[in-house]
């Protein structure tokens, strides 16, 4: 995790109250061992880790704006602030039915995919171990691209192609728009790839 | 000759690229990340406590699940 590292660590600073739970025991949680901080730790891709770690933003009210599981680059986290910080007015827009609110929030989390960087699509690749799992579940899996986007070349491999973090995230967020927190199906959005995350932290 | 540098060039590249897919934080580093997060901001581990806050202050609240102790994580 980057939060120490700018612009995330300014932003946890100056945008939000903090806090945080160990969710050990929670039905939705890895089944990893928990982090040594004696032992190294890996800078990976976004989106690895799912079910140890999520980062939630929410309104002061306790409204899910956003939830990034996993690992995340600082910047990207920060490119996600900013869009839960304009979910945040949509929310609070007296002016706007319930109905529309939540329309808006569809729409602006599937724009967003549209508006990443190609850098950050780059860094939001699923790690490989994830992709074995959820390709060993394809029939169910929403973490492949369907076959209406793919290239011709990709048809030709005949290899499954999966979509990036960053995606997933945003197009499972659109089913529980504006949910309260203590309603938010967590794992829901949280469990694609191996429930054990393997960090080969350990130079056993 | 040209040639073989541009593979041999692209070869240092692809195994750089390869090696920071999962570049490796030291502890020392990592620990160094966690003094500096867990000094910059003061963590709630009470949600209502963090909501109420985020009210009074016009915030928004930054809720961080993790599998362990934040000071061992992060």
């Amino acid at each position: 995790m980057s939060l120490s590292q700018e612009p995330a660590l300014s932003l946890l600073k100056n945008t939000f109250v903090c806090g945080w739970r160990d969710i050990s025991g929670e039905p939705y949680c890895g089944k990893s061992g928990a982090h040594n901080v004696d032992n190294p730790a890996v800078v990976t891709t976004n989106g690895a880790g799912p079910t140890n770690t999520q980062l939630f933003i929410l309104a002061a009210d306790g409204t899910v704006l956003h939830c990034l599981p996993g690992y995340w680059d600082a910047r990207d986290f920060a490119c996600e602030v900013a869009l839960a910080e304009e979910l945040n007015k949509v929310w609070l827009d007296g002016s706007l039915s319930r109905e529309r609110k939540d329309a808006r929030f569809r729409e602006m989390h599937l724009a967003h995919i549209k508006s990443h960087s190609a850098d950050m699509k780059k860094r939001s690749q699923m790690q490989g171990f994830d992709k074995k799992h959820e390709q060993s579940k394809v029939q169910d899996s929403d973490c492949l691209v369907p076959e209406s986007e793919l290239s011709a070349r990709d048809k030709e491999r005949g290899k499954p192609v999966f979509k990036t973090t960053d995606r997933i995230m945003h197009e499972r967020l659109v089913n529980q728009p504006f949910t309260e927190f203590v309603k938010f199906d967590v794992a829901r959005c949280v469990k694609y790839g191996r429930p054990k995350y393997d960090k080969k932290q350990d130079n056993k | 000759m040209r040639k073989l540098i541009s593979v041999l060039l692209l070869g240092l590249v692809s195994l750089g690229l390869f090696a920071g897919d999962r570049r490796v934080v030291e502890p020392a580093v990592s620990q160094k990340n966690t003094q500096t997060l867990l000094a910059a901001v003061t963590w709630h581990t009470a949600l209502d406590a963090a909501l109420e806050q985020a009210k009074k202050d016009g915030k928004l609240v930054f809720w961080m699940q993790i599998k362990g102790k934040l000071d061992g994580f992060v």
